[in-house]
């Protein structure tokens, strides 16, 4: 340690009950950096941060920050840095204004230093036309630019940031990191956690955490190669019981399990759907991509029977959704984004709710069971409460029940978010074979990465589809530029317009 | 079996798993209908008995020792509090020591010997206006008594032998004749218990979907709305006529008679913990979250009870509120409760009661899926 290290972690560890999260971990970061934390769910990232932020006290070992410590100074830490959560820590009720001038309240910021810095932050996070909207209308990736400038409004010395991209489009993203990076450059230290590598990569330096331990911390070039590769090698042993996926060929599925004309939804004036016309065949991974509102939702809501639609045409698997919505029901499965599983239930007792509100019993209702158990790699945790299964495990448990009566289509919304990256290469292989197996399947993502594994892509921005193609047909077209590239590119053409 | 029974059963399955998963719920349930049955009747009781009496004898006659005896020979007044002056009376009062205040000015013994009216005073601490109410009654009752003795003896101490004529109201109080306020509390409990078990139980349950997002996934299947209600009330509604064992018995200890055919009130009960599990479901489409719930169902629990003859008689409220209390199934059930478990009375007096009770909770059963269908699944 020497003297510009303005963090000093030494042999951290911290416990809740007999949960070991932290054990020995020592990390310095040093004055002016921009120091990255990577890991898979559940490997410590936010109890490290909120240690670091003298929420939590150590259970063993010490942090110090800027030469205070962590459990005898925690007020004065507490006063000299910003700290961005990874829930939103806005208030939704509160206009973007007034969120600002509650959080200089609390930080006791002297009046004229709040108008400069307000305009200063307005400017950089592109909140200015906003000041009067409520926090809860923005969008995700507004919401989260709202919450930093929050935490900026006293001119802290450190920000410490947990996953502030997760849920946030490519467009939003890349704004977010431009504010970090300006921050930054005045000199200031940051610290984030994140499971996007591109965003790693860009950092001073990264540690890499697992189940309470730092693998390794170093510059990104250090690593050597793909960051997420290396990532992906170190982490390997961290992702629990490897689902197997048999590698079968995919069958000749020929026909269309998805046609929809002409859809069009209102909201009062506002419209969230406009016109959308595509289909999907048996057995297609279907992309759907758009940033925040642009109307991804309400249509998986249209499609699943759930909103009816104003205009426009949709038939699910041969059935006319509009008409016959009970019908359709039957023949589809919807995994959304916050996993719905019943976490007081046992993972048996799940599987055997969905299968039999599907009318799944008895011989079949014990095949897909050991389906599941095995396509999730559940096998041993059959009697386990969800509560007590880590992210990943419940996002596959949630998969399969929500294939598990092997329906025509499967709609996942946007399933990845909030999963290490290791978790998410694993899960897109068990989408590969729910998709052999037959099952159309569309899925929306803010992760542009993840479309390349999709056979087709849908990019869409307010309502509109704006064009759909195999990812390599689209890259063709580009001239090779990366999907999110192209996608930042079809946005902000969009915006210009 | 055919589809829809199978999925009410699987969601049913699942709905008691979670239920008696949360023993803390279970617990609260039976908790309301025990020992907060039996807290709010022992302590909610305005019986007036024992009350304490202050006494200030200014006369120290052998005459107003025979009044102040009269006093605490009865059952309604106990502990005696002498005081010496009429400031130490106020005092006593001031400080609660006393509830009521016996005044007897000096020169009583003399007045009445000279044939003169004399007076005595009552002073009453009117912060329980219940008890006040009744203490007076008592105390007038009782200085009336003594001075038709007075007269009496008055008139013989002059050789003249009256035989006052009077005329004396002989009361006899039906279905509870020790005028128990107990007895009524009983009953009023275990109606006020089924009022908050069904409305919350279901309005938290249904709640605890949407707060957690399992509602979308379940809108997606084929599980109905009316099914998915059936099942969310199954569980509640099983404890909470289980639990009428206990409240009964608890009842019957206090003295409560139980005359009537139980199985009626039985029926009845389930009648109105069904429309009461139905408001809860109504509450539950509205709000977002726990919070709300239990705010809407304060909001409305409230009024039910108070303006359904819970605590006071519906007779004594306003006419506009006695007319809108006939839209209300606690008031229903509870007069169904008075009528079998104290008056013992049946079917052929109290069926227009059980047919508005099964109205409401017809109706109330009915808006409750309707709403649900419109809310959630479309």
């Amino acid at each position: 340690m020497n003297g510009s290290d303005v963090i000093a972690i030494r042999s951290l560890s911290r416990r809740f009950g007999a949960r070991t999260v932290l054990d020995g971990v020592s990390l310095a970061v040093r004055h002016g950096e921009l120091f990255g934390i990577v890991g898979a769910d559940g490997a410590g990232k936010t109890t490290l941060l909120q240690t670091v932020c003298a929420i939590l006290d150590p259970s063993a070992g010490s942090v110090t920050v800027a030469g205070l410590d962590s459990v005898r100074d925690a007020a004065r830490i507490n006063a000299s840095l910003g700290y961005v959560a990874q829930a939103y820590s806005l208030y939704g009720d509160l206009t973007v204004a007034e969120n600002l001038e509650f959080f200089a309240a609390i930080r006791s910021v002297p009046p004229d230093a709040f108008v400069a810095r307000r305009e200063q932050l307005l400017r950089f996070s592109g909140l200015a036309p906003f000041l009067d909207r409520r926090a809860r209308a923005l969008s995700g990736g507004m919401q989260k630019k709202l919450a930093v400038c929050c935490s900026l409004i006293h001119e802290p010395d450190i920000l410490v940031l947990d996953e502030p991209t997760l849920g946030v489009d490519p467009i939003s993203r890349r704004e977010l990191w431009t504010m970090l990076r300006e921050f930054h450059q005045r000199g200031k230290t940051i610290v984030v956690a994140t499971s996007y590598m591109d965003e790693a990569v860009a950092c001073d330096r990264v540690a890499i955490l697992s189940g309470g331990h730092v693998l390794a911390c170093d510059r990104p070039a250090a690593f050597g190669g793909d960051l997420e590769e290396r990532v992906k090698v170190l982490l390997a042993g961290d992702a629990g019981a490897e689902p197997a996926a048999p590698d079968r060929p995919r069958p000749e599925t020929k026909g269309e399990a998805i046609r929809v004309a002409g859809l069009s939804r209102r909201f009062g004036a506002f419209v969230a759907v406009d016109d959308m016309s595509f289909s999907v065949s048996r057995g297609e991974i279907f992309g759907l991509l758009g940033p925040n509102g642009s109307g991804k939702s309400t249509t998986i809501k249209m499609l699943c029977g759930i909103l009816p639609p104003d205009g426009g045409s949709i038939r699910v698997a041969g059935i006319d959704v509009a008409a016959h919505p009970a019908a359709a029901k039957g023949r589809i499965g919807y995994m959304s984004q916050r996993f719905s599983l019943y976490v007081d239930l046992t993972v048996d007792e799940n599987i055997e709710f969905f299968g039999s509100l599907y009318g799944l019993a008895d011989e079949m209702m014990a095949d897909r069971r050991a389906w599941v158990l095995r396509l999730a790699g559940l096998r041993g945790h059959e009697r386990s409460l969800v509560k007590n299964l880590s992210g990943a495990l419940r996002q596959r448990l949630a998969l399969g029940c929500a294939a598990l009566h092997q329906p025509d289509v499967l709609f996942l919304d946007e399933p990845t978010s909030g999963v290490d990256p290791v978790s998410r290469d694993a899960f897109w292989r068990l989408i590969g074979d729910v998709g052999r197996a037959g099952t159309a399947v569309l899925v929306t993502t803010h992760y542009v990465r993840e479309a390349e594994r999709c056979d087709r892509v849908a990019f869409i921005d307010r309502g509109r589809l704006l064009t759909v193609d195999s990812p390599a047909s689209l890259r063709a077209r580009y001239d090779g530029a990366s999907l999110e590239d192209i996608f930042i590119a079809l946005m902000t053409r969009k915006d210009a317009a | 079996m055919n589809a829809s029974a199978r999925r009410l059963a699987a969601a049913a399955r699942k709905e008691f798993r979670q239920f008696l998963r949360d023993r803390l719920l279970v617990a609260l349930i039976v908790f309301i209908y025990t020992a907060d049955m039996v807290m709010c009747t022992v302590a909610l009781s305005f019986d007036v008995s024992n009350l304490k009496l202050a006494v200030y004898d200014g006369d120290r006659s052998q005459i107003s020792a025979r009044l102040v005896e009269r006093f605490t020979a009865t059952d309604y007044f106990g502990e005696r509090v002498p005081a010496t002056s009429l400031r130490e009376v106020d005092g006593i009062l001031d400080s609660g020591r006393a509830d009521l205040a016996l005044i007897i000015p000096a020169g009583l013994a003399q007045d009445i010997e000279a044939g003169r009216s004399a007076t005595v005073q009552v002073l009453l601490s009117g912060t329980n206006a219940n008890t006040a109410n009744a203490a007076r009654g008592y105390a007038v009752a009782i200085v009336g008594g003594f001075a038709r003795d007075v007269l009496v003896e008055h008139a013989a101490r002059h050789g003249v032998a009256v035989a006052l004529p009077g005329v004396r109201a002989e009361t006899r109080i039906w279905y509870n004749p020790q005028l128990e306020f107990r007895h009524f509390m009983a009953v009023s409990m275990i109606v006020v218990a089924g009022l908050l078990v069904g409305v919350i139980t279901a309005a938290a349950g249904l709640v605890r979907e949407k707060e957690s997002g399992t509602i979308e996934q379940l809108i997606v299947t084929p599980l109905r709305s009316y099914e998915l209600i059936a099942a969310k009330a199954l569980p509640p509604f099983t404890v909470g006529m289980l639990t009428l064992a206990p409240s009964l018995l608890i009842a019957r200890l206090f003295g409560v008679p139980l005359a009537g055919n139980l199985a009626l009130f039985i029926a009845a009960s389930a009648f109105a913990l069904a429309a009461f599990l139905s408001i809860g479901f109504f509450i539950a489409t509205l709000a977002e979250n726990l919070q709300q719930a239990l705010l809407l169902a304060f909001l409305m629990l409230f009024p039910l009870m108070f303006l359904s003859g819970t605590t006071v008689p519906v007779e004594s409220m306003p006419q506009a509120m006695q007319w809108m209390s006939y839209f209300s199934p606690v008031r229903h059930y509870m007069e169904i409760a008075l009528g079998v478990l104290m008056k013992g009375i049946g079917l052929d007096v109290l069926w227009p009661h059980f047919a508005a009770l099964a109205a409401a909770t017809a109706l109330l059963g009915t808006w409750s899926v309707v709403r649900l269908k419109r809310a959630l699944y479309a």
